[in-house]
């Protein structure tokens, strides 16, 4: 049984050429697409490589609002930095280190209330320091916002005078110049409007709450240095335990659940079936039915191919004057063609004849028409576009005067 | 193995089943691979069939064709499934990708138009077939490497001169000049004299027997022999014209051969043809059985340029061959310098002593329009340089014609009209 078939699949012609163009746009963005992912892996990698911290107050922060120049006198001073941004992990190192200072660093994250309680049950050294006022008179009981650290003339920060300090790093520091803001409390130092002071000491340790001071940028002003070392080294410890909570300290540990325990339980089955599904049309779009065929191209040479190179070889030799000399010899036997003077005119005859028939003078056509002397390119260009005129213009009075002729025979005959 | 569309169909169907039972999804990869595995079973063996191609006759490019290919089942179960025949994509095959259903023991014949887009010998070089099982999911496919092929002679575009040429040849008719005097001259009819026709040619007895002056007339001469030469060399592979509408010069020389063979086969001439490059690649007689430009067209579906110089020595060699009889030789090459200087010019005495010699060459347009731009110093230059090719050429057309060759000089659309026109006025003023 034989039975021949008509209607069957095919490739459209369509959706060929539309994937072709597909292909042929990608071809010609491909150069742009490589660069812009050269870019985008060179900004990724940089910013992995980059260590460099740009945390306000860190300890790492080499930039104005950094405290790298403080960490690095401290350590100078054989003082050893814990830093941890984590409650249990500032738990963990308030075991190990018995003695160790703890600094509260609160920016603009609180800390994590149970470790304060676990700090409130020792005796060590606490200082807290914070640029927010509001913050610290939340969390500590025996002090109140105040007001903020007034400016000079200049727009810098007034110096403050330790006055009568009962603490020994203000007393010892004298002056401190930084912006910042105060607290309200019984006593401290560098008191500002009476009754508030940046420097306060209370029952849960010494807090202050002018930062800025210990920054790059000023600690180098007034007294401030001397007060960040004898702040920071009070009881001549060796360990500071500086922890700066992040926003994760804030929610319960409960808080944080997987997240994939939050899906139905179907959807990760349904994720890897789907991703067989994705196989299995790779698999079926990847087989072709039979080989790729491939076509027998003839050879085929563009016709005008050895005239274009042979132009160029002309160009990079600068051979004006030979293709001045192709031009004009070309333009001489085929004006000898229009004024019919045979197929190997004289050059004076041809002179005369253009002469005759345009009206242009003999001596301008013999410098055109014999020897050209074409020394530059731009020279050559001119000289060409002349040659083209005289031949336009001799083709024209040519045919004029052959019509005008034509036209007389016309009338004679009428 | 293949997998088909309709797996993965059914795969996202129970992708349903992997949400409402996720636990059971060890059981529905299962059932996948079972209907699979069903299929690859009960899929007929696609290598256990015969292709059968059956014989293609030469088409003219530019026509659609169909060639067909029988597909027996020798295996025990139906194959169901596709098969896809291997055309080169210049075959422009519209329908290479079938479906069958072949019980046993039976056969399907597959038809897949073409319309092919070159010239020469189109091929498909295999037969893919490709076995479905019963459920469609899954398969086999074996490729068959059974060989098609399809001739395609060349276009003939010309031919629509090819009547109004006849018909100027049928006017020459009566008015034919006859150089050679006494036999060989073909009487055809006695007229009325009229004025300007030639006293020799009044015929004494006629008028005697009518009362005024009766003339003879004579036919064109038949049975002249006429050679066609094909350069099929380096210079053949020029393309001219744009990439729309341009064409090699071997096809412009092939358009040019068809239209002056056929014209010159229909006007009784004894019509030769041979293609040539380092050695004849193509030769037809209008002796052969069959019709001439049918023949020319056949065998000159594999002519296809060479990147070999031309060589011309033994183009004298080759014409005493074919005849020792004084005959018109027409040679389809180009008019290029070095290739003219130093191959054809040598030969050209050889052959101009003993025939009569016409040089047909295809113009290209581009160079007279490098030649007319000089706008930039890059134009000026282009131009310098195409002026010094046409230099050239006129140059070589001047020596031909001391030769005494001479030379039809067409673009590649009026070359063949253009080698006619000269053929027909060669043979009106008797000079084959």
């Amino acid at each position: 049984m034989s039975t021949s078939t008509a209607t069957v699949e095919q490739h459209t012609p369509t959706a060929t050429s539309a994937a072709d163009m597909g292909r042929s746009a990608l071809r010609r963005g491909s150069f742009w697409f490589a660069l812009a992912v050269v870019c985008l892996v060179t900004a990724v990698a940089m910013h992995l490589l980059d260590d460099s911290e740009a945390e306000r107050y860190g300890l790492g922060n080499t930039d104005l609002s950094g405290y790298a120049a403080l960490a690095e006198v401290l350590q100078d001073e054989g003082v050893t930095l814990h830093r941890t941004a984590s409650a249990e992990q500032a738990r963990q190192l308030t075991e190990e280190h018995d003695d160790a200072t703890v600094v509260i660093m609160i920016d603009p994250w609180e800390p994590e209330p149970d470790f304060l309680d676990h700090l409130a049950q020792t005796d060590r050294e606490v200082i807290w320091i914070s640029p927010e006022a509001e913050l610290l008179a939340g969390l500590l009981d025996d002090v109140e916002p105040g007001y903020s650290i007034p400016e000079g003339a200049a727009g810098t920060a007034m110096t403050l005078q330790a006055d009568d300090c009962q603490l020994d790093s203000g007393a010892a520091a004298q002056t401190l110049q930084a912006p910042g803001e105060t607290l309200i409390a019984e006593s401290g130092c560098f008191p500002v409007g009476g009754d508030s002071y940046p420097l306060v000491s209370t029952e849960a340790g010494t807090v202050f709450s002018a930062p800025e001071a210990f920054t790059n940028r000023h600690i180098t002003s007034a007294g401030n240095a001397s007060l960040a070392l004898n702040l920071l080294t009070t009881g001549g410890t060796e360990e500071i335990i500086w922890y700066s909570p992040t926003p994760g300290d804030v929610v319960e540990d409960q808080a944080w659940a997987d997240p994939v325990e939050l899906l139905s339980d179907w959807m990760v089955p349904l994720g890897w079936w789907l991703l067989a599904c994705g196989l299995i049309a790779c698999l079926v779009a990847g087989r072709r039915t039979g080989p790729v065929v491939t076509e027998p191209l003839p050879v085929q040479v563009p016709s005008g191919e050895v005239a274009l190179g042979r132009g160029r070889l002309y160009q990079h030799a600068n051979a004006s004057d030979t293709a001045a000399r192709t031009l004009r010899s070309a333009t001489v036997l085929r004006v000898a063609g229009i004024l019919r003077l045979g197929q190997r005119p004289d050059p004076e005859a041809v002179i005369e004849a253009a002469h005759r028939q345009t009206g242009t003078d003999r001596h301008q056509l013999s410098q055109l028409l014999s020897t050209p002397r074409v020394r530059t390119n731009a020279e050559l260009v001119s000289y060409a576009r002349r040659l083209q005129e005289l031949e336009e213009d001799l083709r024209r009075s040519v045919t004029g005067a052959g019509m005008t002729s034509t036209d007389r025979n016309r009338e004679e005959h009428q | 193995m293949v997998l088909t569309w309709r797996l993965l169909w059914v795969a996202l169907v129970l992708a349903a089943g992997v949400v409402l039972a996720p636990e059971l999804i060890g059981w529905w990869a299962g059932l996948v691979v079972v209907l699979v595995v069903v299929d690859l079973l009960t899929a007929a063996s696609p290598r256990r069939v015969r292709i059968e191609r059956e014989p293609t006759r030469p088409v003219r490019l530019e026509t659609t064709t169909t060639v067909a290919s029988v597909v027996h089942n020798l295996g025990s179960r139906t194959l169901r499934g596709t098969v896809r025949d291997g055309w080169q994509p210049s075959a422009g095959a519209a329908n290479p990708l079938q479906p069958v259903r072949i019980r046993p023991a039976s056969a399907q014949r597959i038809e897949v138009q073409l319309t092919p887009r070159r010239r020469g010998a189109l091929r498909s070089a295999h037969l893919s077939v490709r076995s479905l099982g019963v459920l469609g999911v899954a398969g086999r496919q074996v490729t068959h490497r059974v060989e098609h092929t399809q001739r395609v002679m060349p276009p003939f575009r010309s031919r629509k001169h090819l009547p109004s040429k006849k018909q100027r040849l049928r006017e020459l008719d009566g008015a034919s000049a006859v150089q050679t005097r006494g036999a060989g001259t073909e009487f055809d009819s006695l007229r009325d004299y009229v004025h300007g026709d030639d006293a020799r040619s009044i015929d004494w007895r006629g008028t005697a027997r009518r009362q005024h002056l009766v003339v003879r007339t004579w036919r064109p001469e038949r049975d002249r022999r006429v050679i066609l030469c094909l350069d099929a060399s380096r210079t053949s592979a020029a393309r001219i014209g744009d990439d729309d509408d341009g064409e090699p010069r071997l096809e412009t020389g092939i358009e040019a051969a068809l239209l002056l063979g056929s014209l010159a086969a229909s006007a009784g001439d004894r019509t030769d043809f041979l293609a040539f490059h380092r050695h004849t690649v193509a030769r037809v007689s209008s002796a052969e059985k069959g019709d001439f430009t049918h023949l020319l067209g056949e065998r000159l579906t594999a002519v296809e340029p060479a990147l070999v110089e031309a060589d011309f020595s033994r183009l004298p060699t080759e014409l005493s061959r074919i005849t020792s009889q004084r005959s018109l030789v027409v040679l389809l090459t180009s008019l290029e310098s070095a290739s003219v200087l130093e191959g054809l010019l040598p030969v050209l005495p050889a052959l101009t002593s003993r025939h009569t010699v016409l040089l047909a060459s295809v113009q290209d347009p581009h160079l007279e329009q490098l030649a007319r731009a000089r706008s930039t110093v890059g134009e000026v230059y282009s131009a310098a340089a195409a002026e010094r090719s046409l230099l050239e050429s006129a140059v070589l057309k001047a020596e031909l014609a001391t030769v005494g060759v001479e030379v039809v000089e067409a673009g590649p659309h009026q070359l063949p009209a253009a080698l006619a026109d000269a053929y027909i006025h060669l043979k009106a003023l008797g000079r084959l």
